[in-house]
Order: structure tokens, then sequence, then C-alpha cells
């Protein structure tokens, strides 16, 4: 028993050993790492849809609230080929949102997606200030006509709504990123977890196994319990048995066959006929051999 | 390996081994459904939002009731539509993936039932005859180990069953072991070997 306890106690999980039926176990976990790959990827596909398009919606809802007006471009009339697409894009997201007017000529609210979670939130008409003054992060408007303080104005709302527009592209960065984590995170853990898993299965059939090679050959050595955490207790108690089965064979031909010898000793058979001594010797060769399998 | 025609595979056999066949089924059945829910609940609240979307933009316009019934009745049904497509597939998935992994778990639990029911004869001491594995079957290295062992033994059971005949045939030929303690040890040598004879004809 406490032989057995030792033995029990002697085999340890290794990782080393993990892959020890690899057709099988990795049949397995490649299937399951497979699968929620694929899912993963739909998912991971539909967020990243998802996000670029609110990224879209939050970054035109930026070029829409916050319209810079270019001081040379006002004052000489700038050939639309000139102007470049950084003048050129905020004047097309510009285009005022739909307003609309009632019999009474009263404007009512537009709506704008909020970009993180794509929240409706009712927008101020453009010129209109927000609740509280002016809104946060927002330039001050120019106190005067003063040239130089437009073209301050003009490059400080330009930096403000380019600091915004990269916010939203590293937010949705970030989504991507982190997707790409999480789905390498799953697809390792579940590699690894699939491997340990099966390996609670193919663990006992190596076991098994290797009885299986002694049988083979002959030995007949005392079958130890499986690990704790090991499955296939059930399959293991029936190659148990079935050691058993065989051994008491062995055991009971050991007894008999040293029944039959001392018997035949005892009457001192070896000497009635050649043929018999052979068969007496073939026999107590047969027992030391039986003898010998049972350790 | 001798070959005969197997039975074919029953619906009801199909969970030979369920300890080892739902634990994994289960894992991977309900992960699927869970990153699938994931994934459809993403989709359902995209629409659902596109939906309020729509309906915030029309009251942005207009005060037209009866209009604006029409199009929230129609975006509800299109949104439980959604909702219910999603449900089947998600529901198909599920149940084709677990029928799947059932026939793919049992690949590896037929081979392990087949094995212990040879285990079973071994036990009562029966050597007979050991059948090839069904095509498609797993664990088929694990299966010719276990019939090389099997048939080890059995060569050796019936190589010992003739060094036994040898001596009681040689014992008849010298004319002994009709009676006395020799004869009576003799007569139970016969007993042995016909049980370890009855041994291999037993299937």
């Amino acid at each position: 028993m406490s032989a057995q306890k030792k033995q029990d106690k002697g085999y340890k999980r290794s990782w080393k050993n993990l892959l020890l039926n690899k057709r099988y176990q990795l049949r397995f976990t490649l299937f399951m790492v497979g699968l929620s790959a694929v899912l993963m990827c739909l998912l991971g596909w539909w967020v990243m849809t998802v996000a670029h398009r609110a990224t879209t919606v939050a970054i035109n809802n930026v070029l829409g609230e916050e319209i810079c007006k270019d001081p040379s471009a006002q004052a000489t009339a700038v050939d639309p080929d000139e102007a470049g697409p950084v003048e050129e894009e905020p004047a097309a997201a510009a285009e005022p949102p739909p307003v609309a007017e009632g019999d009474s000529g009263k404007k009512k609210p537009v709506v704008t997606i909020e970009e993180s979670d794509m929240q409706i939130l009712d927008t101020p008409p453009p010129g209109e200030k927000k609740p509280g003054g002016t809104n946060a992060g927002e330039p001050p408007a120019p106190a005067a006509e003063d040239p130089a303080a437009l073209r301050a104005t003009f490059e400080q709302c330009k930096a403000h709504q380019s600091a915004q527009i990269a916010k939203l592209e590293g937010r949705k960065r970030l989504i991507f990123w982190v997707l790409i984590a999480v789905g390498s995170m799953l697809v390792i853990g579940l590699l690894f977890y699939g491997i340990k898993m099966t390996h609670r299965v193919a663990g006992p059939l190596h076991k098994v196994t290797l009885y299986m090679a002694k049988l083979k050959d002959g030995k007949y050595d005392t079958v130890y319990n499986l690990r704790k955490g090991d499955h296939l207790v059930d399959f293991y108690a029936h190659f148990k048995s079935a050691h058993a089965g065989m051994k008491k064979w062995q055991e009971d031909d050991v007894a008999r066959l040293k029944a039959v010898i001392a018997a035949a000793e005892e009457g001192k058979l070896e000497g009635r006929s050649p043929e018999l001594a052979a068969a007496l010797a073939e026999l107590k060769a047969l027992l030391a051999k039986k003898e010998g399998s049972l350790g | 390996m001798v070959k005969r025609n197997h039975p074919p595979r029953k619906l009801s056999n199909y969970l030979l081994n369920k300890s080892l066949q739902l634990r994994y089924v289960a894992f991977v059945t309900v992960m699927s459904a869970v990153i699938s829910g994931a994934l459809g609940y993403l989709i359902w609240r995209q629409e659902a939002d596109a939906s309020n979307y729509v309906l915030q933009a029309f009251d942005a316009f207009t005060k037209d009731a009866e209009l604006r019934g029409a199009i929230s009745d129609r975006l509800q049904s299109g949104d439980d539509r959604l909702i219910l497509t999603m449900a089947g597939a998600g529901l198909g998935l599920v149940v084709v993936l677990f029928l799947y992994l059932v026939v793919m778990t049992h690949k590896v639990a037929g081979p392990l039932y087949k094995v212990s029911r040879y285990f079973d004869e071994m036990a009562e001491g029966k050597l007979g005859n050991v059948w090839a594995l069904r095509k498609g079957d797993m664990l088929q290295d694990f299966y010719v180990k276990f019939k090389q062992m099997h048939d080890a033994l059995k060569k050796r059971h019936k190589e010992d069953n003739e060094a036994m005949k040898k001596f009681i045939a040689a014992c008849e030929a010298a004319g002994v072991g009709e009676g006395g303690g020799f004869g009576r040890e003799l007569g139970e040598l016969r007993a042995h070997l016909e049980r370890r004879e009855q041994a291999l004809t037993t299937s």
C-alpha cells in the first residue's frame, strides 16, 4: 500500500509529456481551437465593422460640429483645386445637418451618434452653443476680425480637430489590438486547455499501453492506480480486472505445475521413459518461467 | 486480423462513455454558444440602435404619429425577424455541433468500449478472438498494441497447453498416473488443461 502510494506520488504531470497521443489529442484540440478561432474571427470582423462605422460617424461629427474657417481661403476666394483635402473635407462634412423647421419656423434638434457606444445624442444646431456656454475643448471665438487672430484660431481649431480625430482613430486601433489580444489569448488558452484535457484521457491510455507491453513480454507486474484527475477510470478498472484475470491463470498454473512436478518427483517418474523425462523437464522450465513472470 | 461484418452504428449507442463524451461535447458546445451568443447580441444591439436612430431621426423631422407607428412596426418586425433568425442559426449551430461532437467522441469511446469488453473476457480468463475496429474509429494505434498483447497472451497460452498436453501424453504412454497421489495430481492437471482449452474457444 505504501509502495503504491509512493508510486502514485512519483508520477506528476509534466508539460513535456503532455502530448502522449498526438493524433488523438491534436485532433480534438485543434477542432476546438479552430472552431473558436472561426467564431472569434466572425465576432472580431463584426466588432471592427461596427467600430469603423462608429469612428467614421464620430469623425464626421467632429468635423461637423466644429467648422474651422480658413481666413486666407475666405479672403482670396480660393480655387477649389488648390484648397487641398484638409480644407475641403471639413467643408464637405460641414454641410449643416438636416434641421427641420416646423410650421412655426422653430428649429428642431438633429441627432448624432456618440462614437463610443453608438448612443444617439441631441446635437445643438451649428452656431448654437451647448448648455453651459462654450463647448468643452473648443477654442474660444476670436474677439475681433484680426487676420492674425483668425489664423491662430484656425490653426487651433485644426489642431483640436486633428487631436479629436487621432483620439478616435486611436480608439479604433485599440479595439483592434484588444480583439487580437483576446482572440490570441483564447486560442492559446484553449490550445493548452485542450491538450491538458485530452492528456487526462491519453495519460491512462499510455499507462495501459505500457502495462500491455509488459503483458506481451510475459511480465505480470503490479498495476498501480491512475493519477488524481485522470479520466477513463472505469476503463482502467476493466484493464485491472483483465490483468488480474491473466495473472490468476499464471498463479493457477504455477500451483498446478508445482503439485504435478512434486508428485512426479516423488514417484520418480523421470526414469520411466526418456519422453516422460523430457516432458517433465519442459514442465519444470515452464514453471520457472511462470514463476519468473510473476516477479 | 480477422474481419467480419459489423452491425451498423445505432443512434442510441452513440453515447457509450457518457462522462468522457459529454464532458468534451458540453465544453465545446457551451463555448461556441457563448461566442455565438456574444456575436448575436452585438448584431442585435446594432440593429436595435439603428432602428432607434431611424425613429429618433424621424421624430426630429415630423410628428406624424400614424407614419411613425407604421415605421416603428416595420422596424420592430424586422428586429424580431433578425432575433428569430439568429436564435435559429445559433440553435442550429449548437445542435449540429452537439451531434457532430457526439459522433466524433464516439469514435474514441467506441474502441474503448470494445477493448473494455475484451478486458472483461480476459478478467474471466478467456482469450477469444479479437476483431478489427470499424472504419473511421480512432485510437487505432492503441488498438493495435492491445491486439498484439492479446495475440501474444493467446500464443503463450497455447504453447503452455501444448507443454501440459505433451506431459500428459508422455505419462499415458509410460503407463503412469492411473492411481495414487500422482494420478490424482495428473487428473487435476487434465481438468486444468480442459479449462485452459475452453478459455481459447470462448469468444
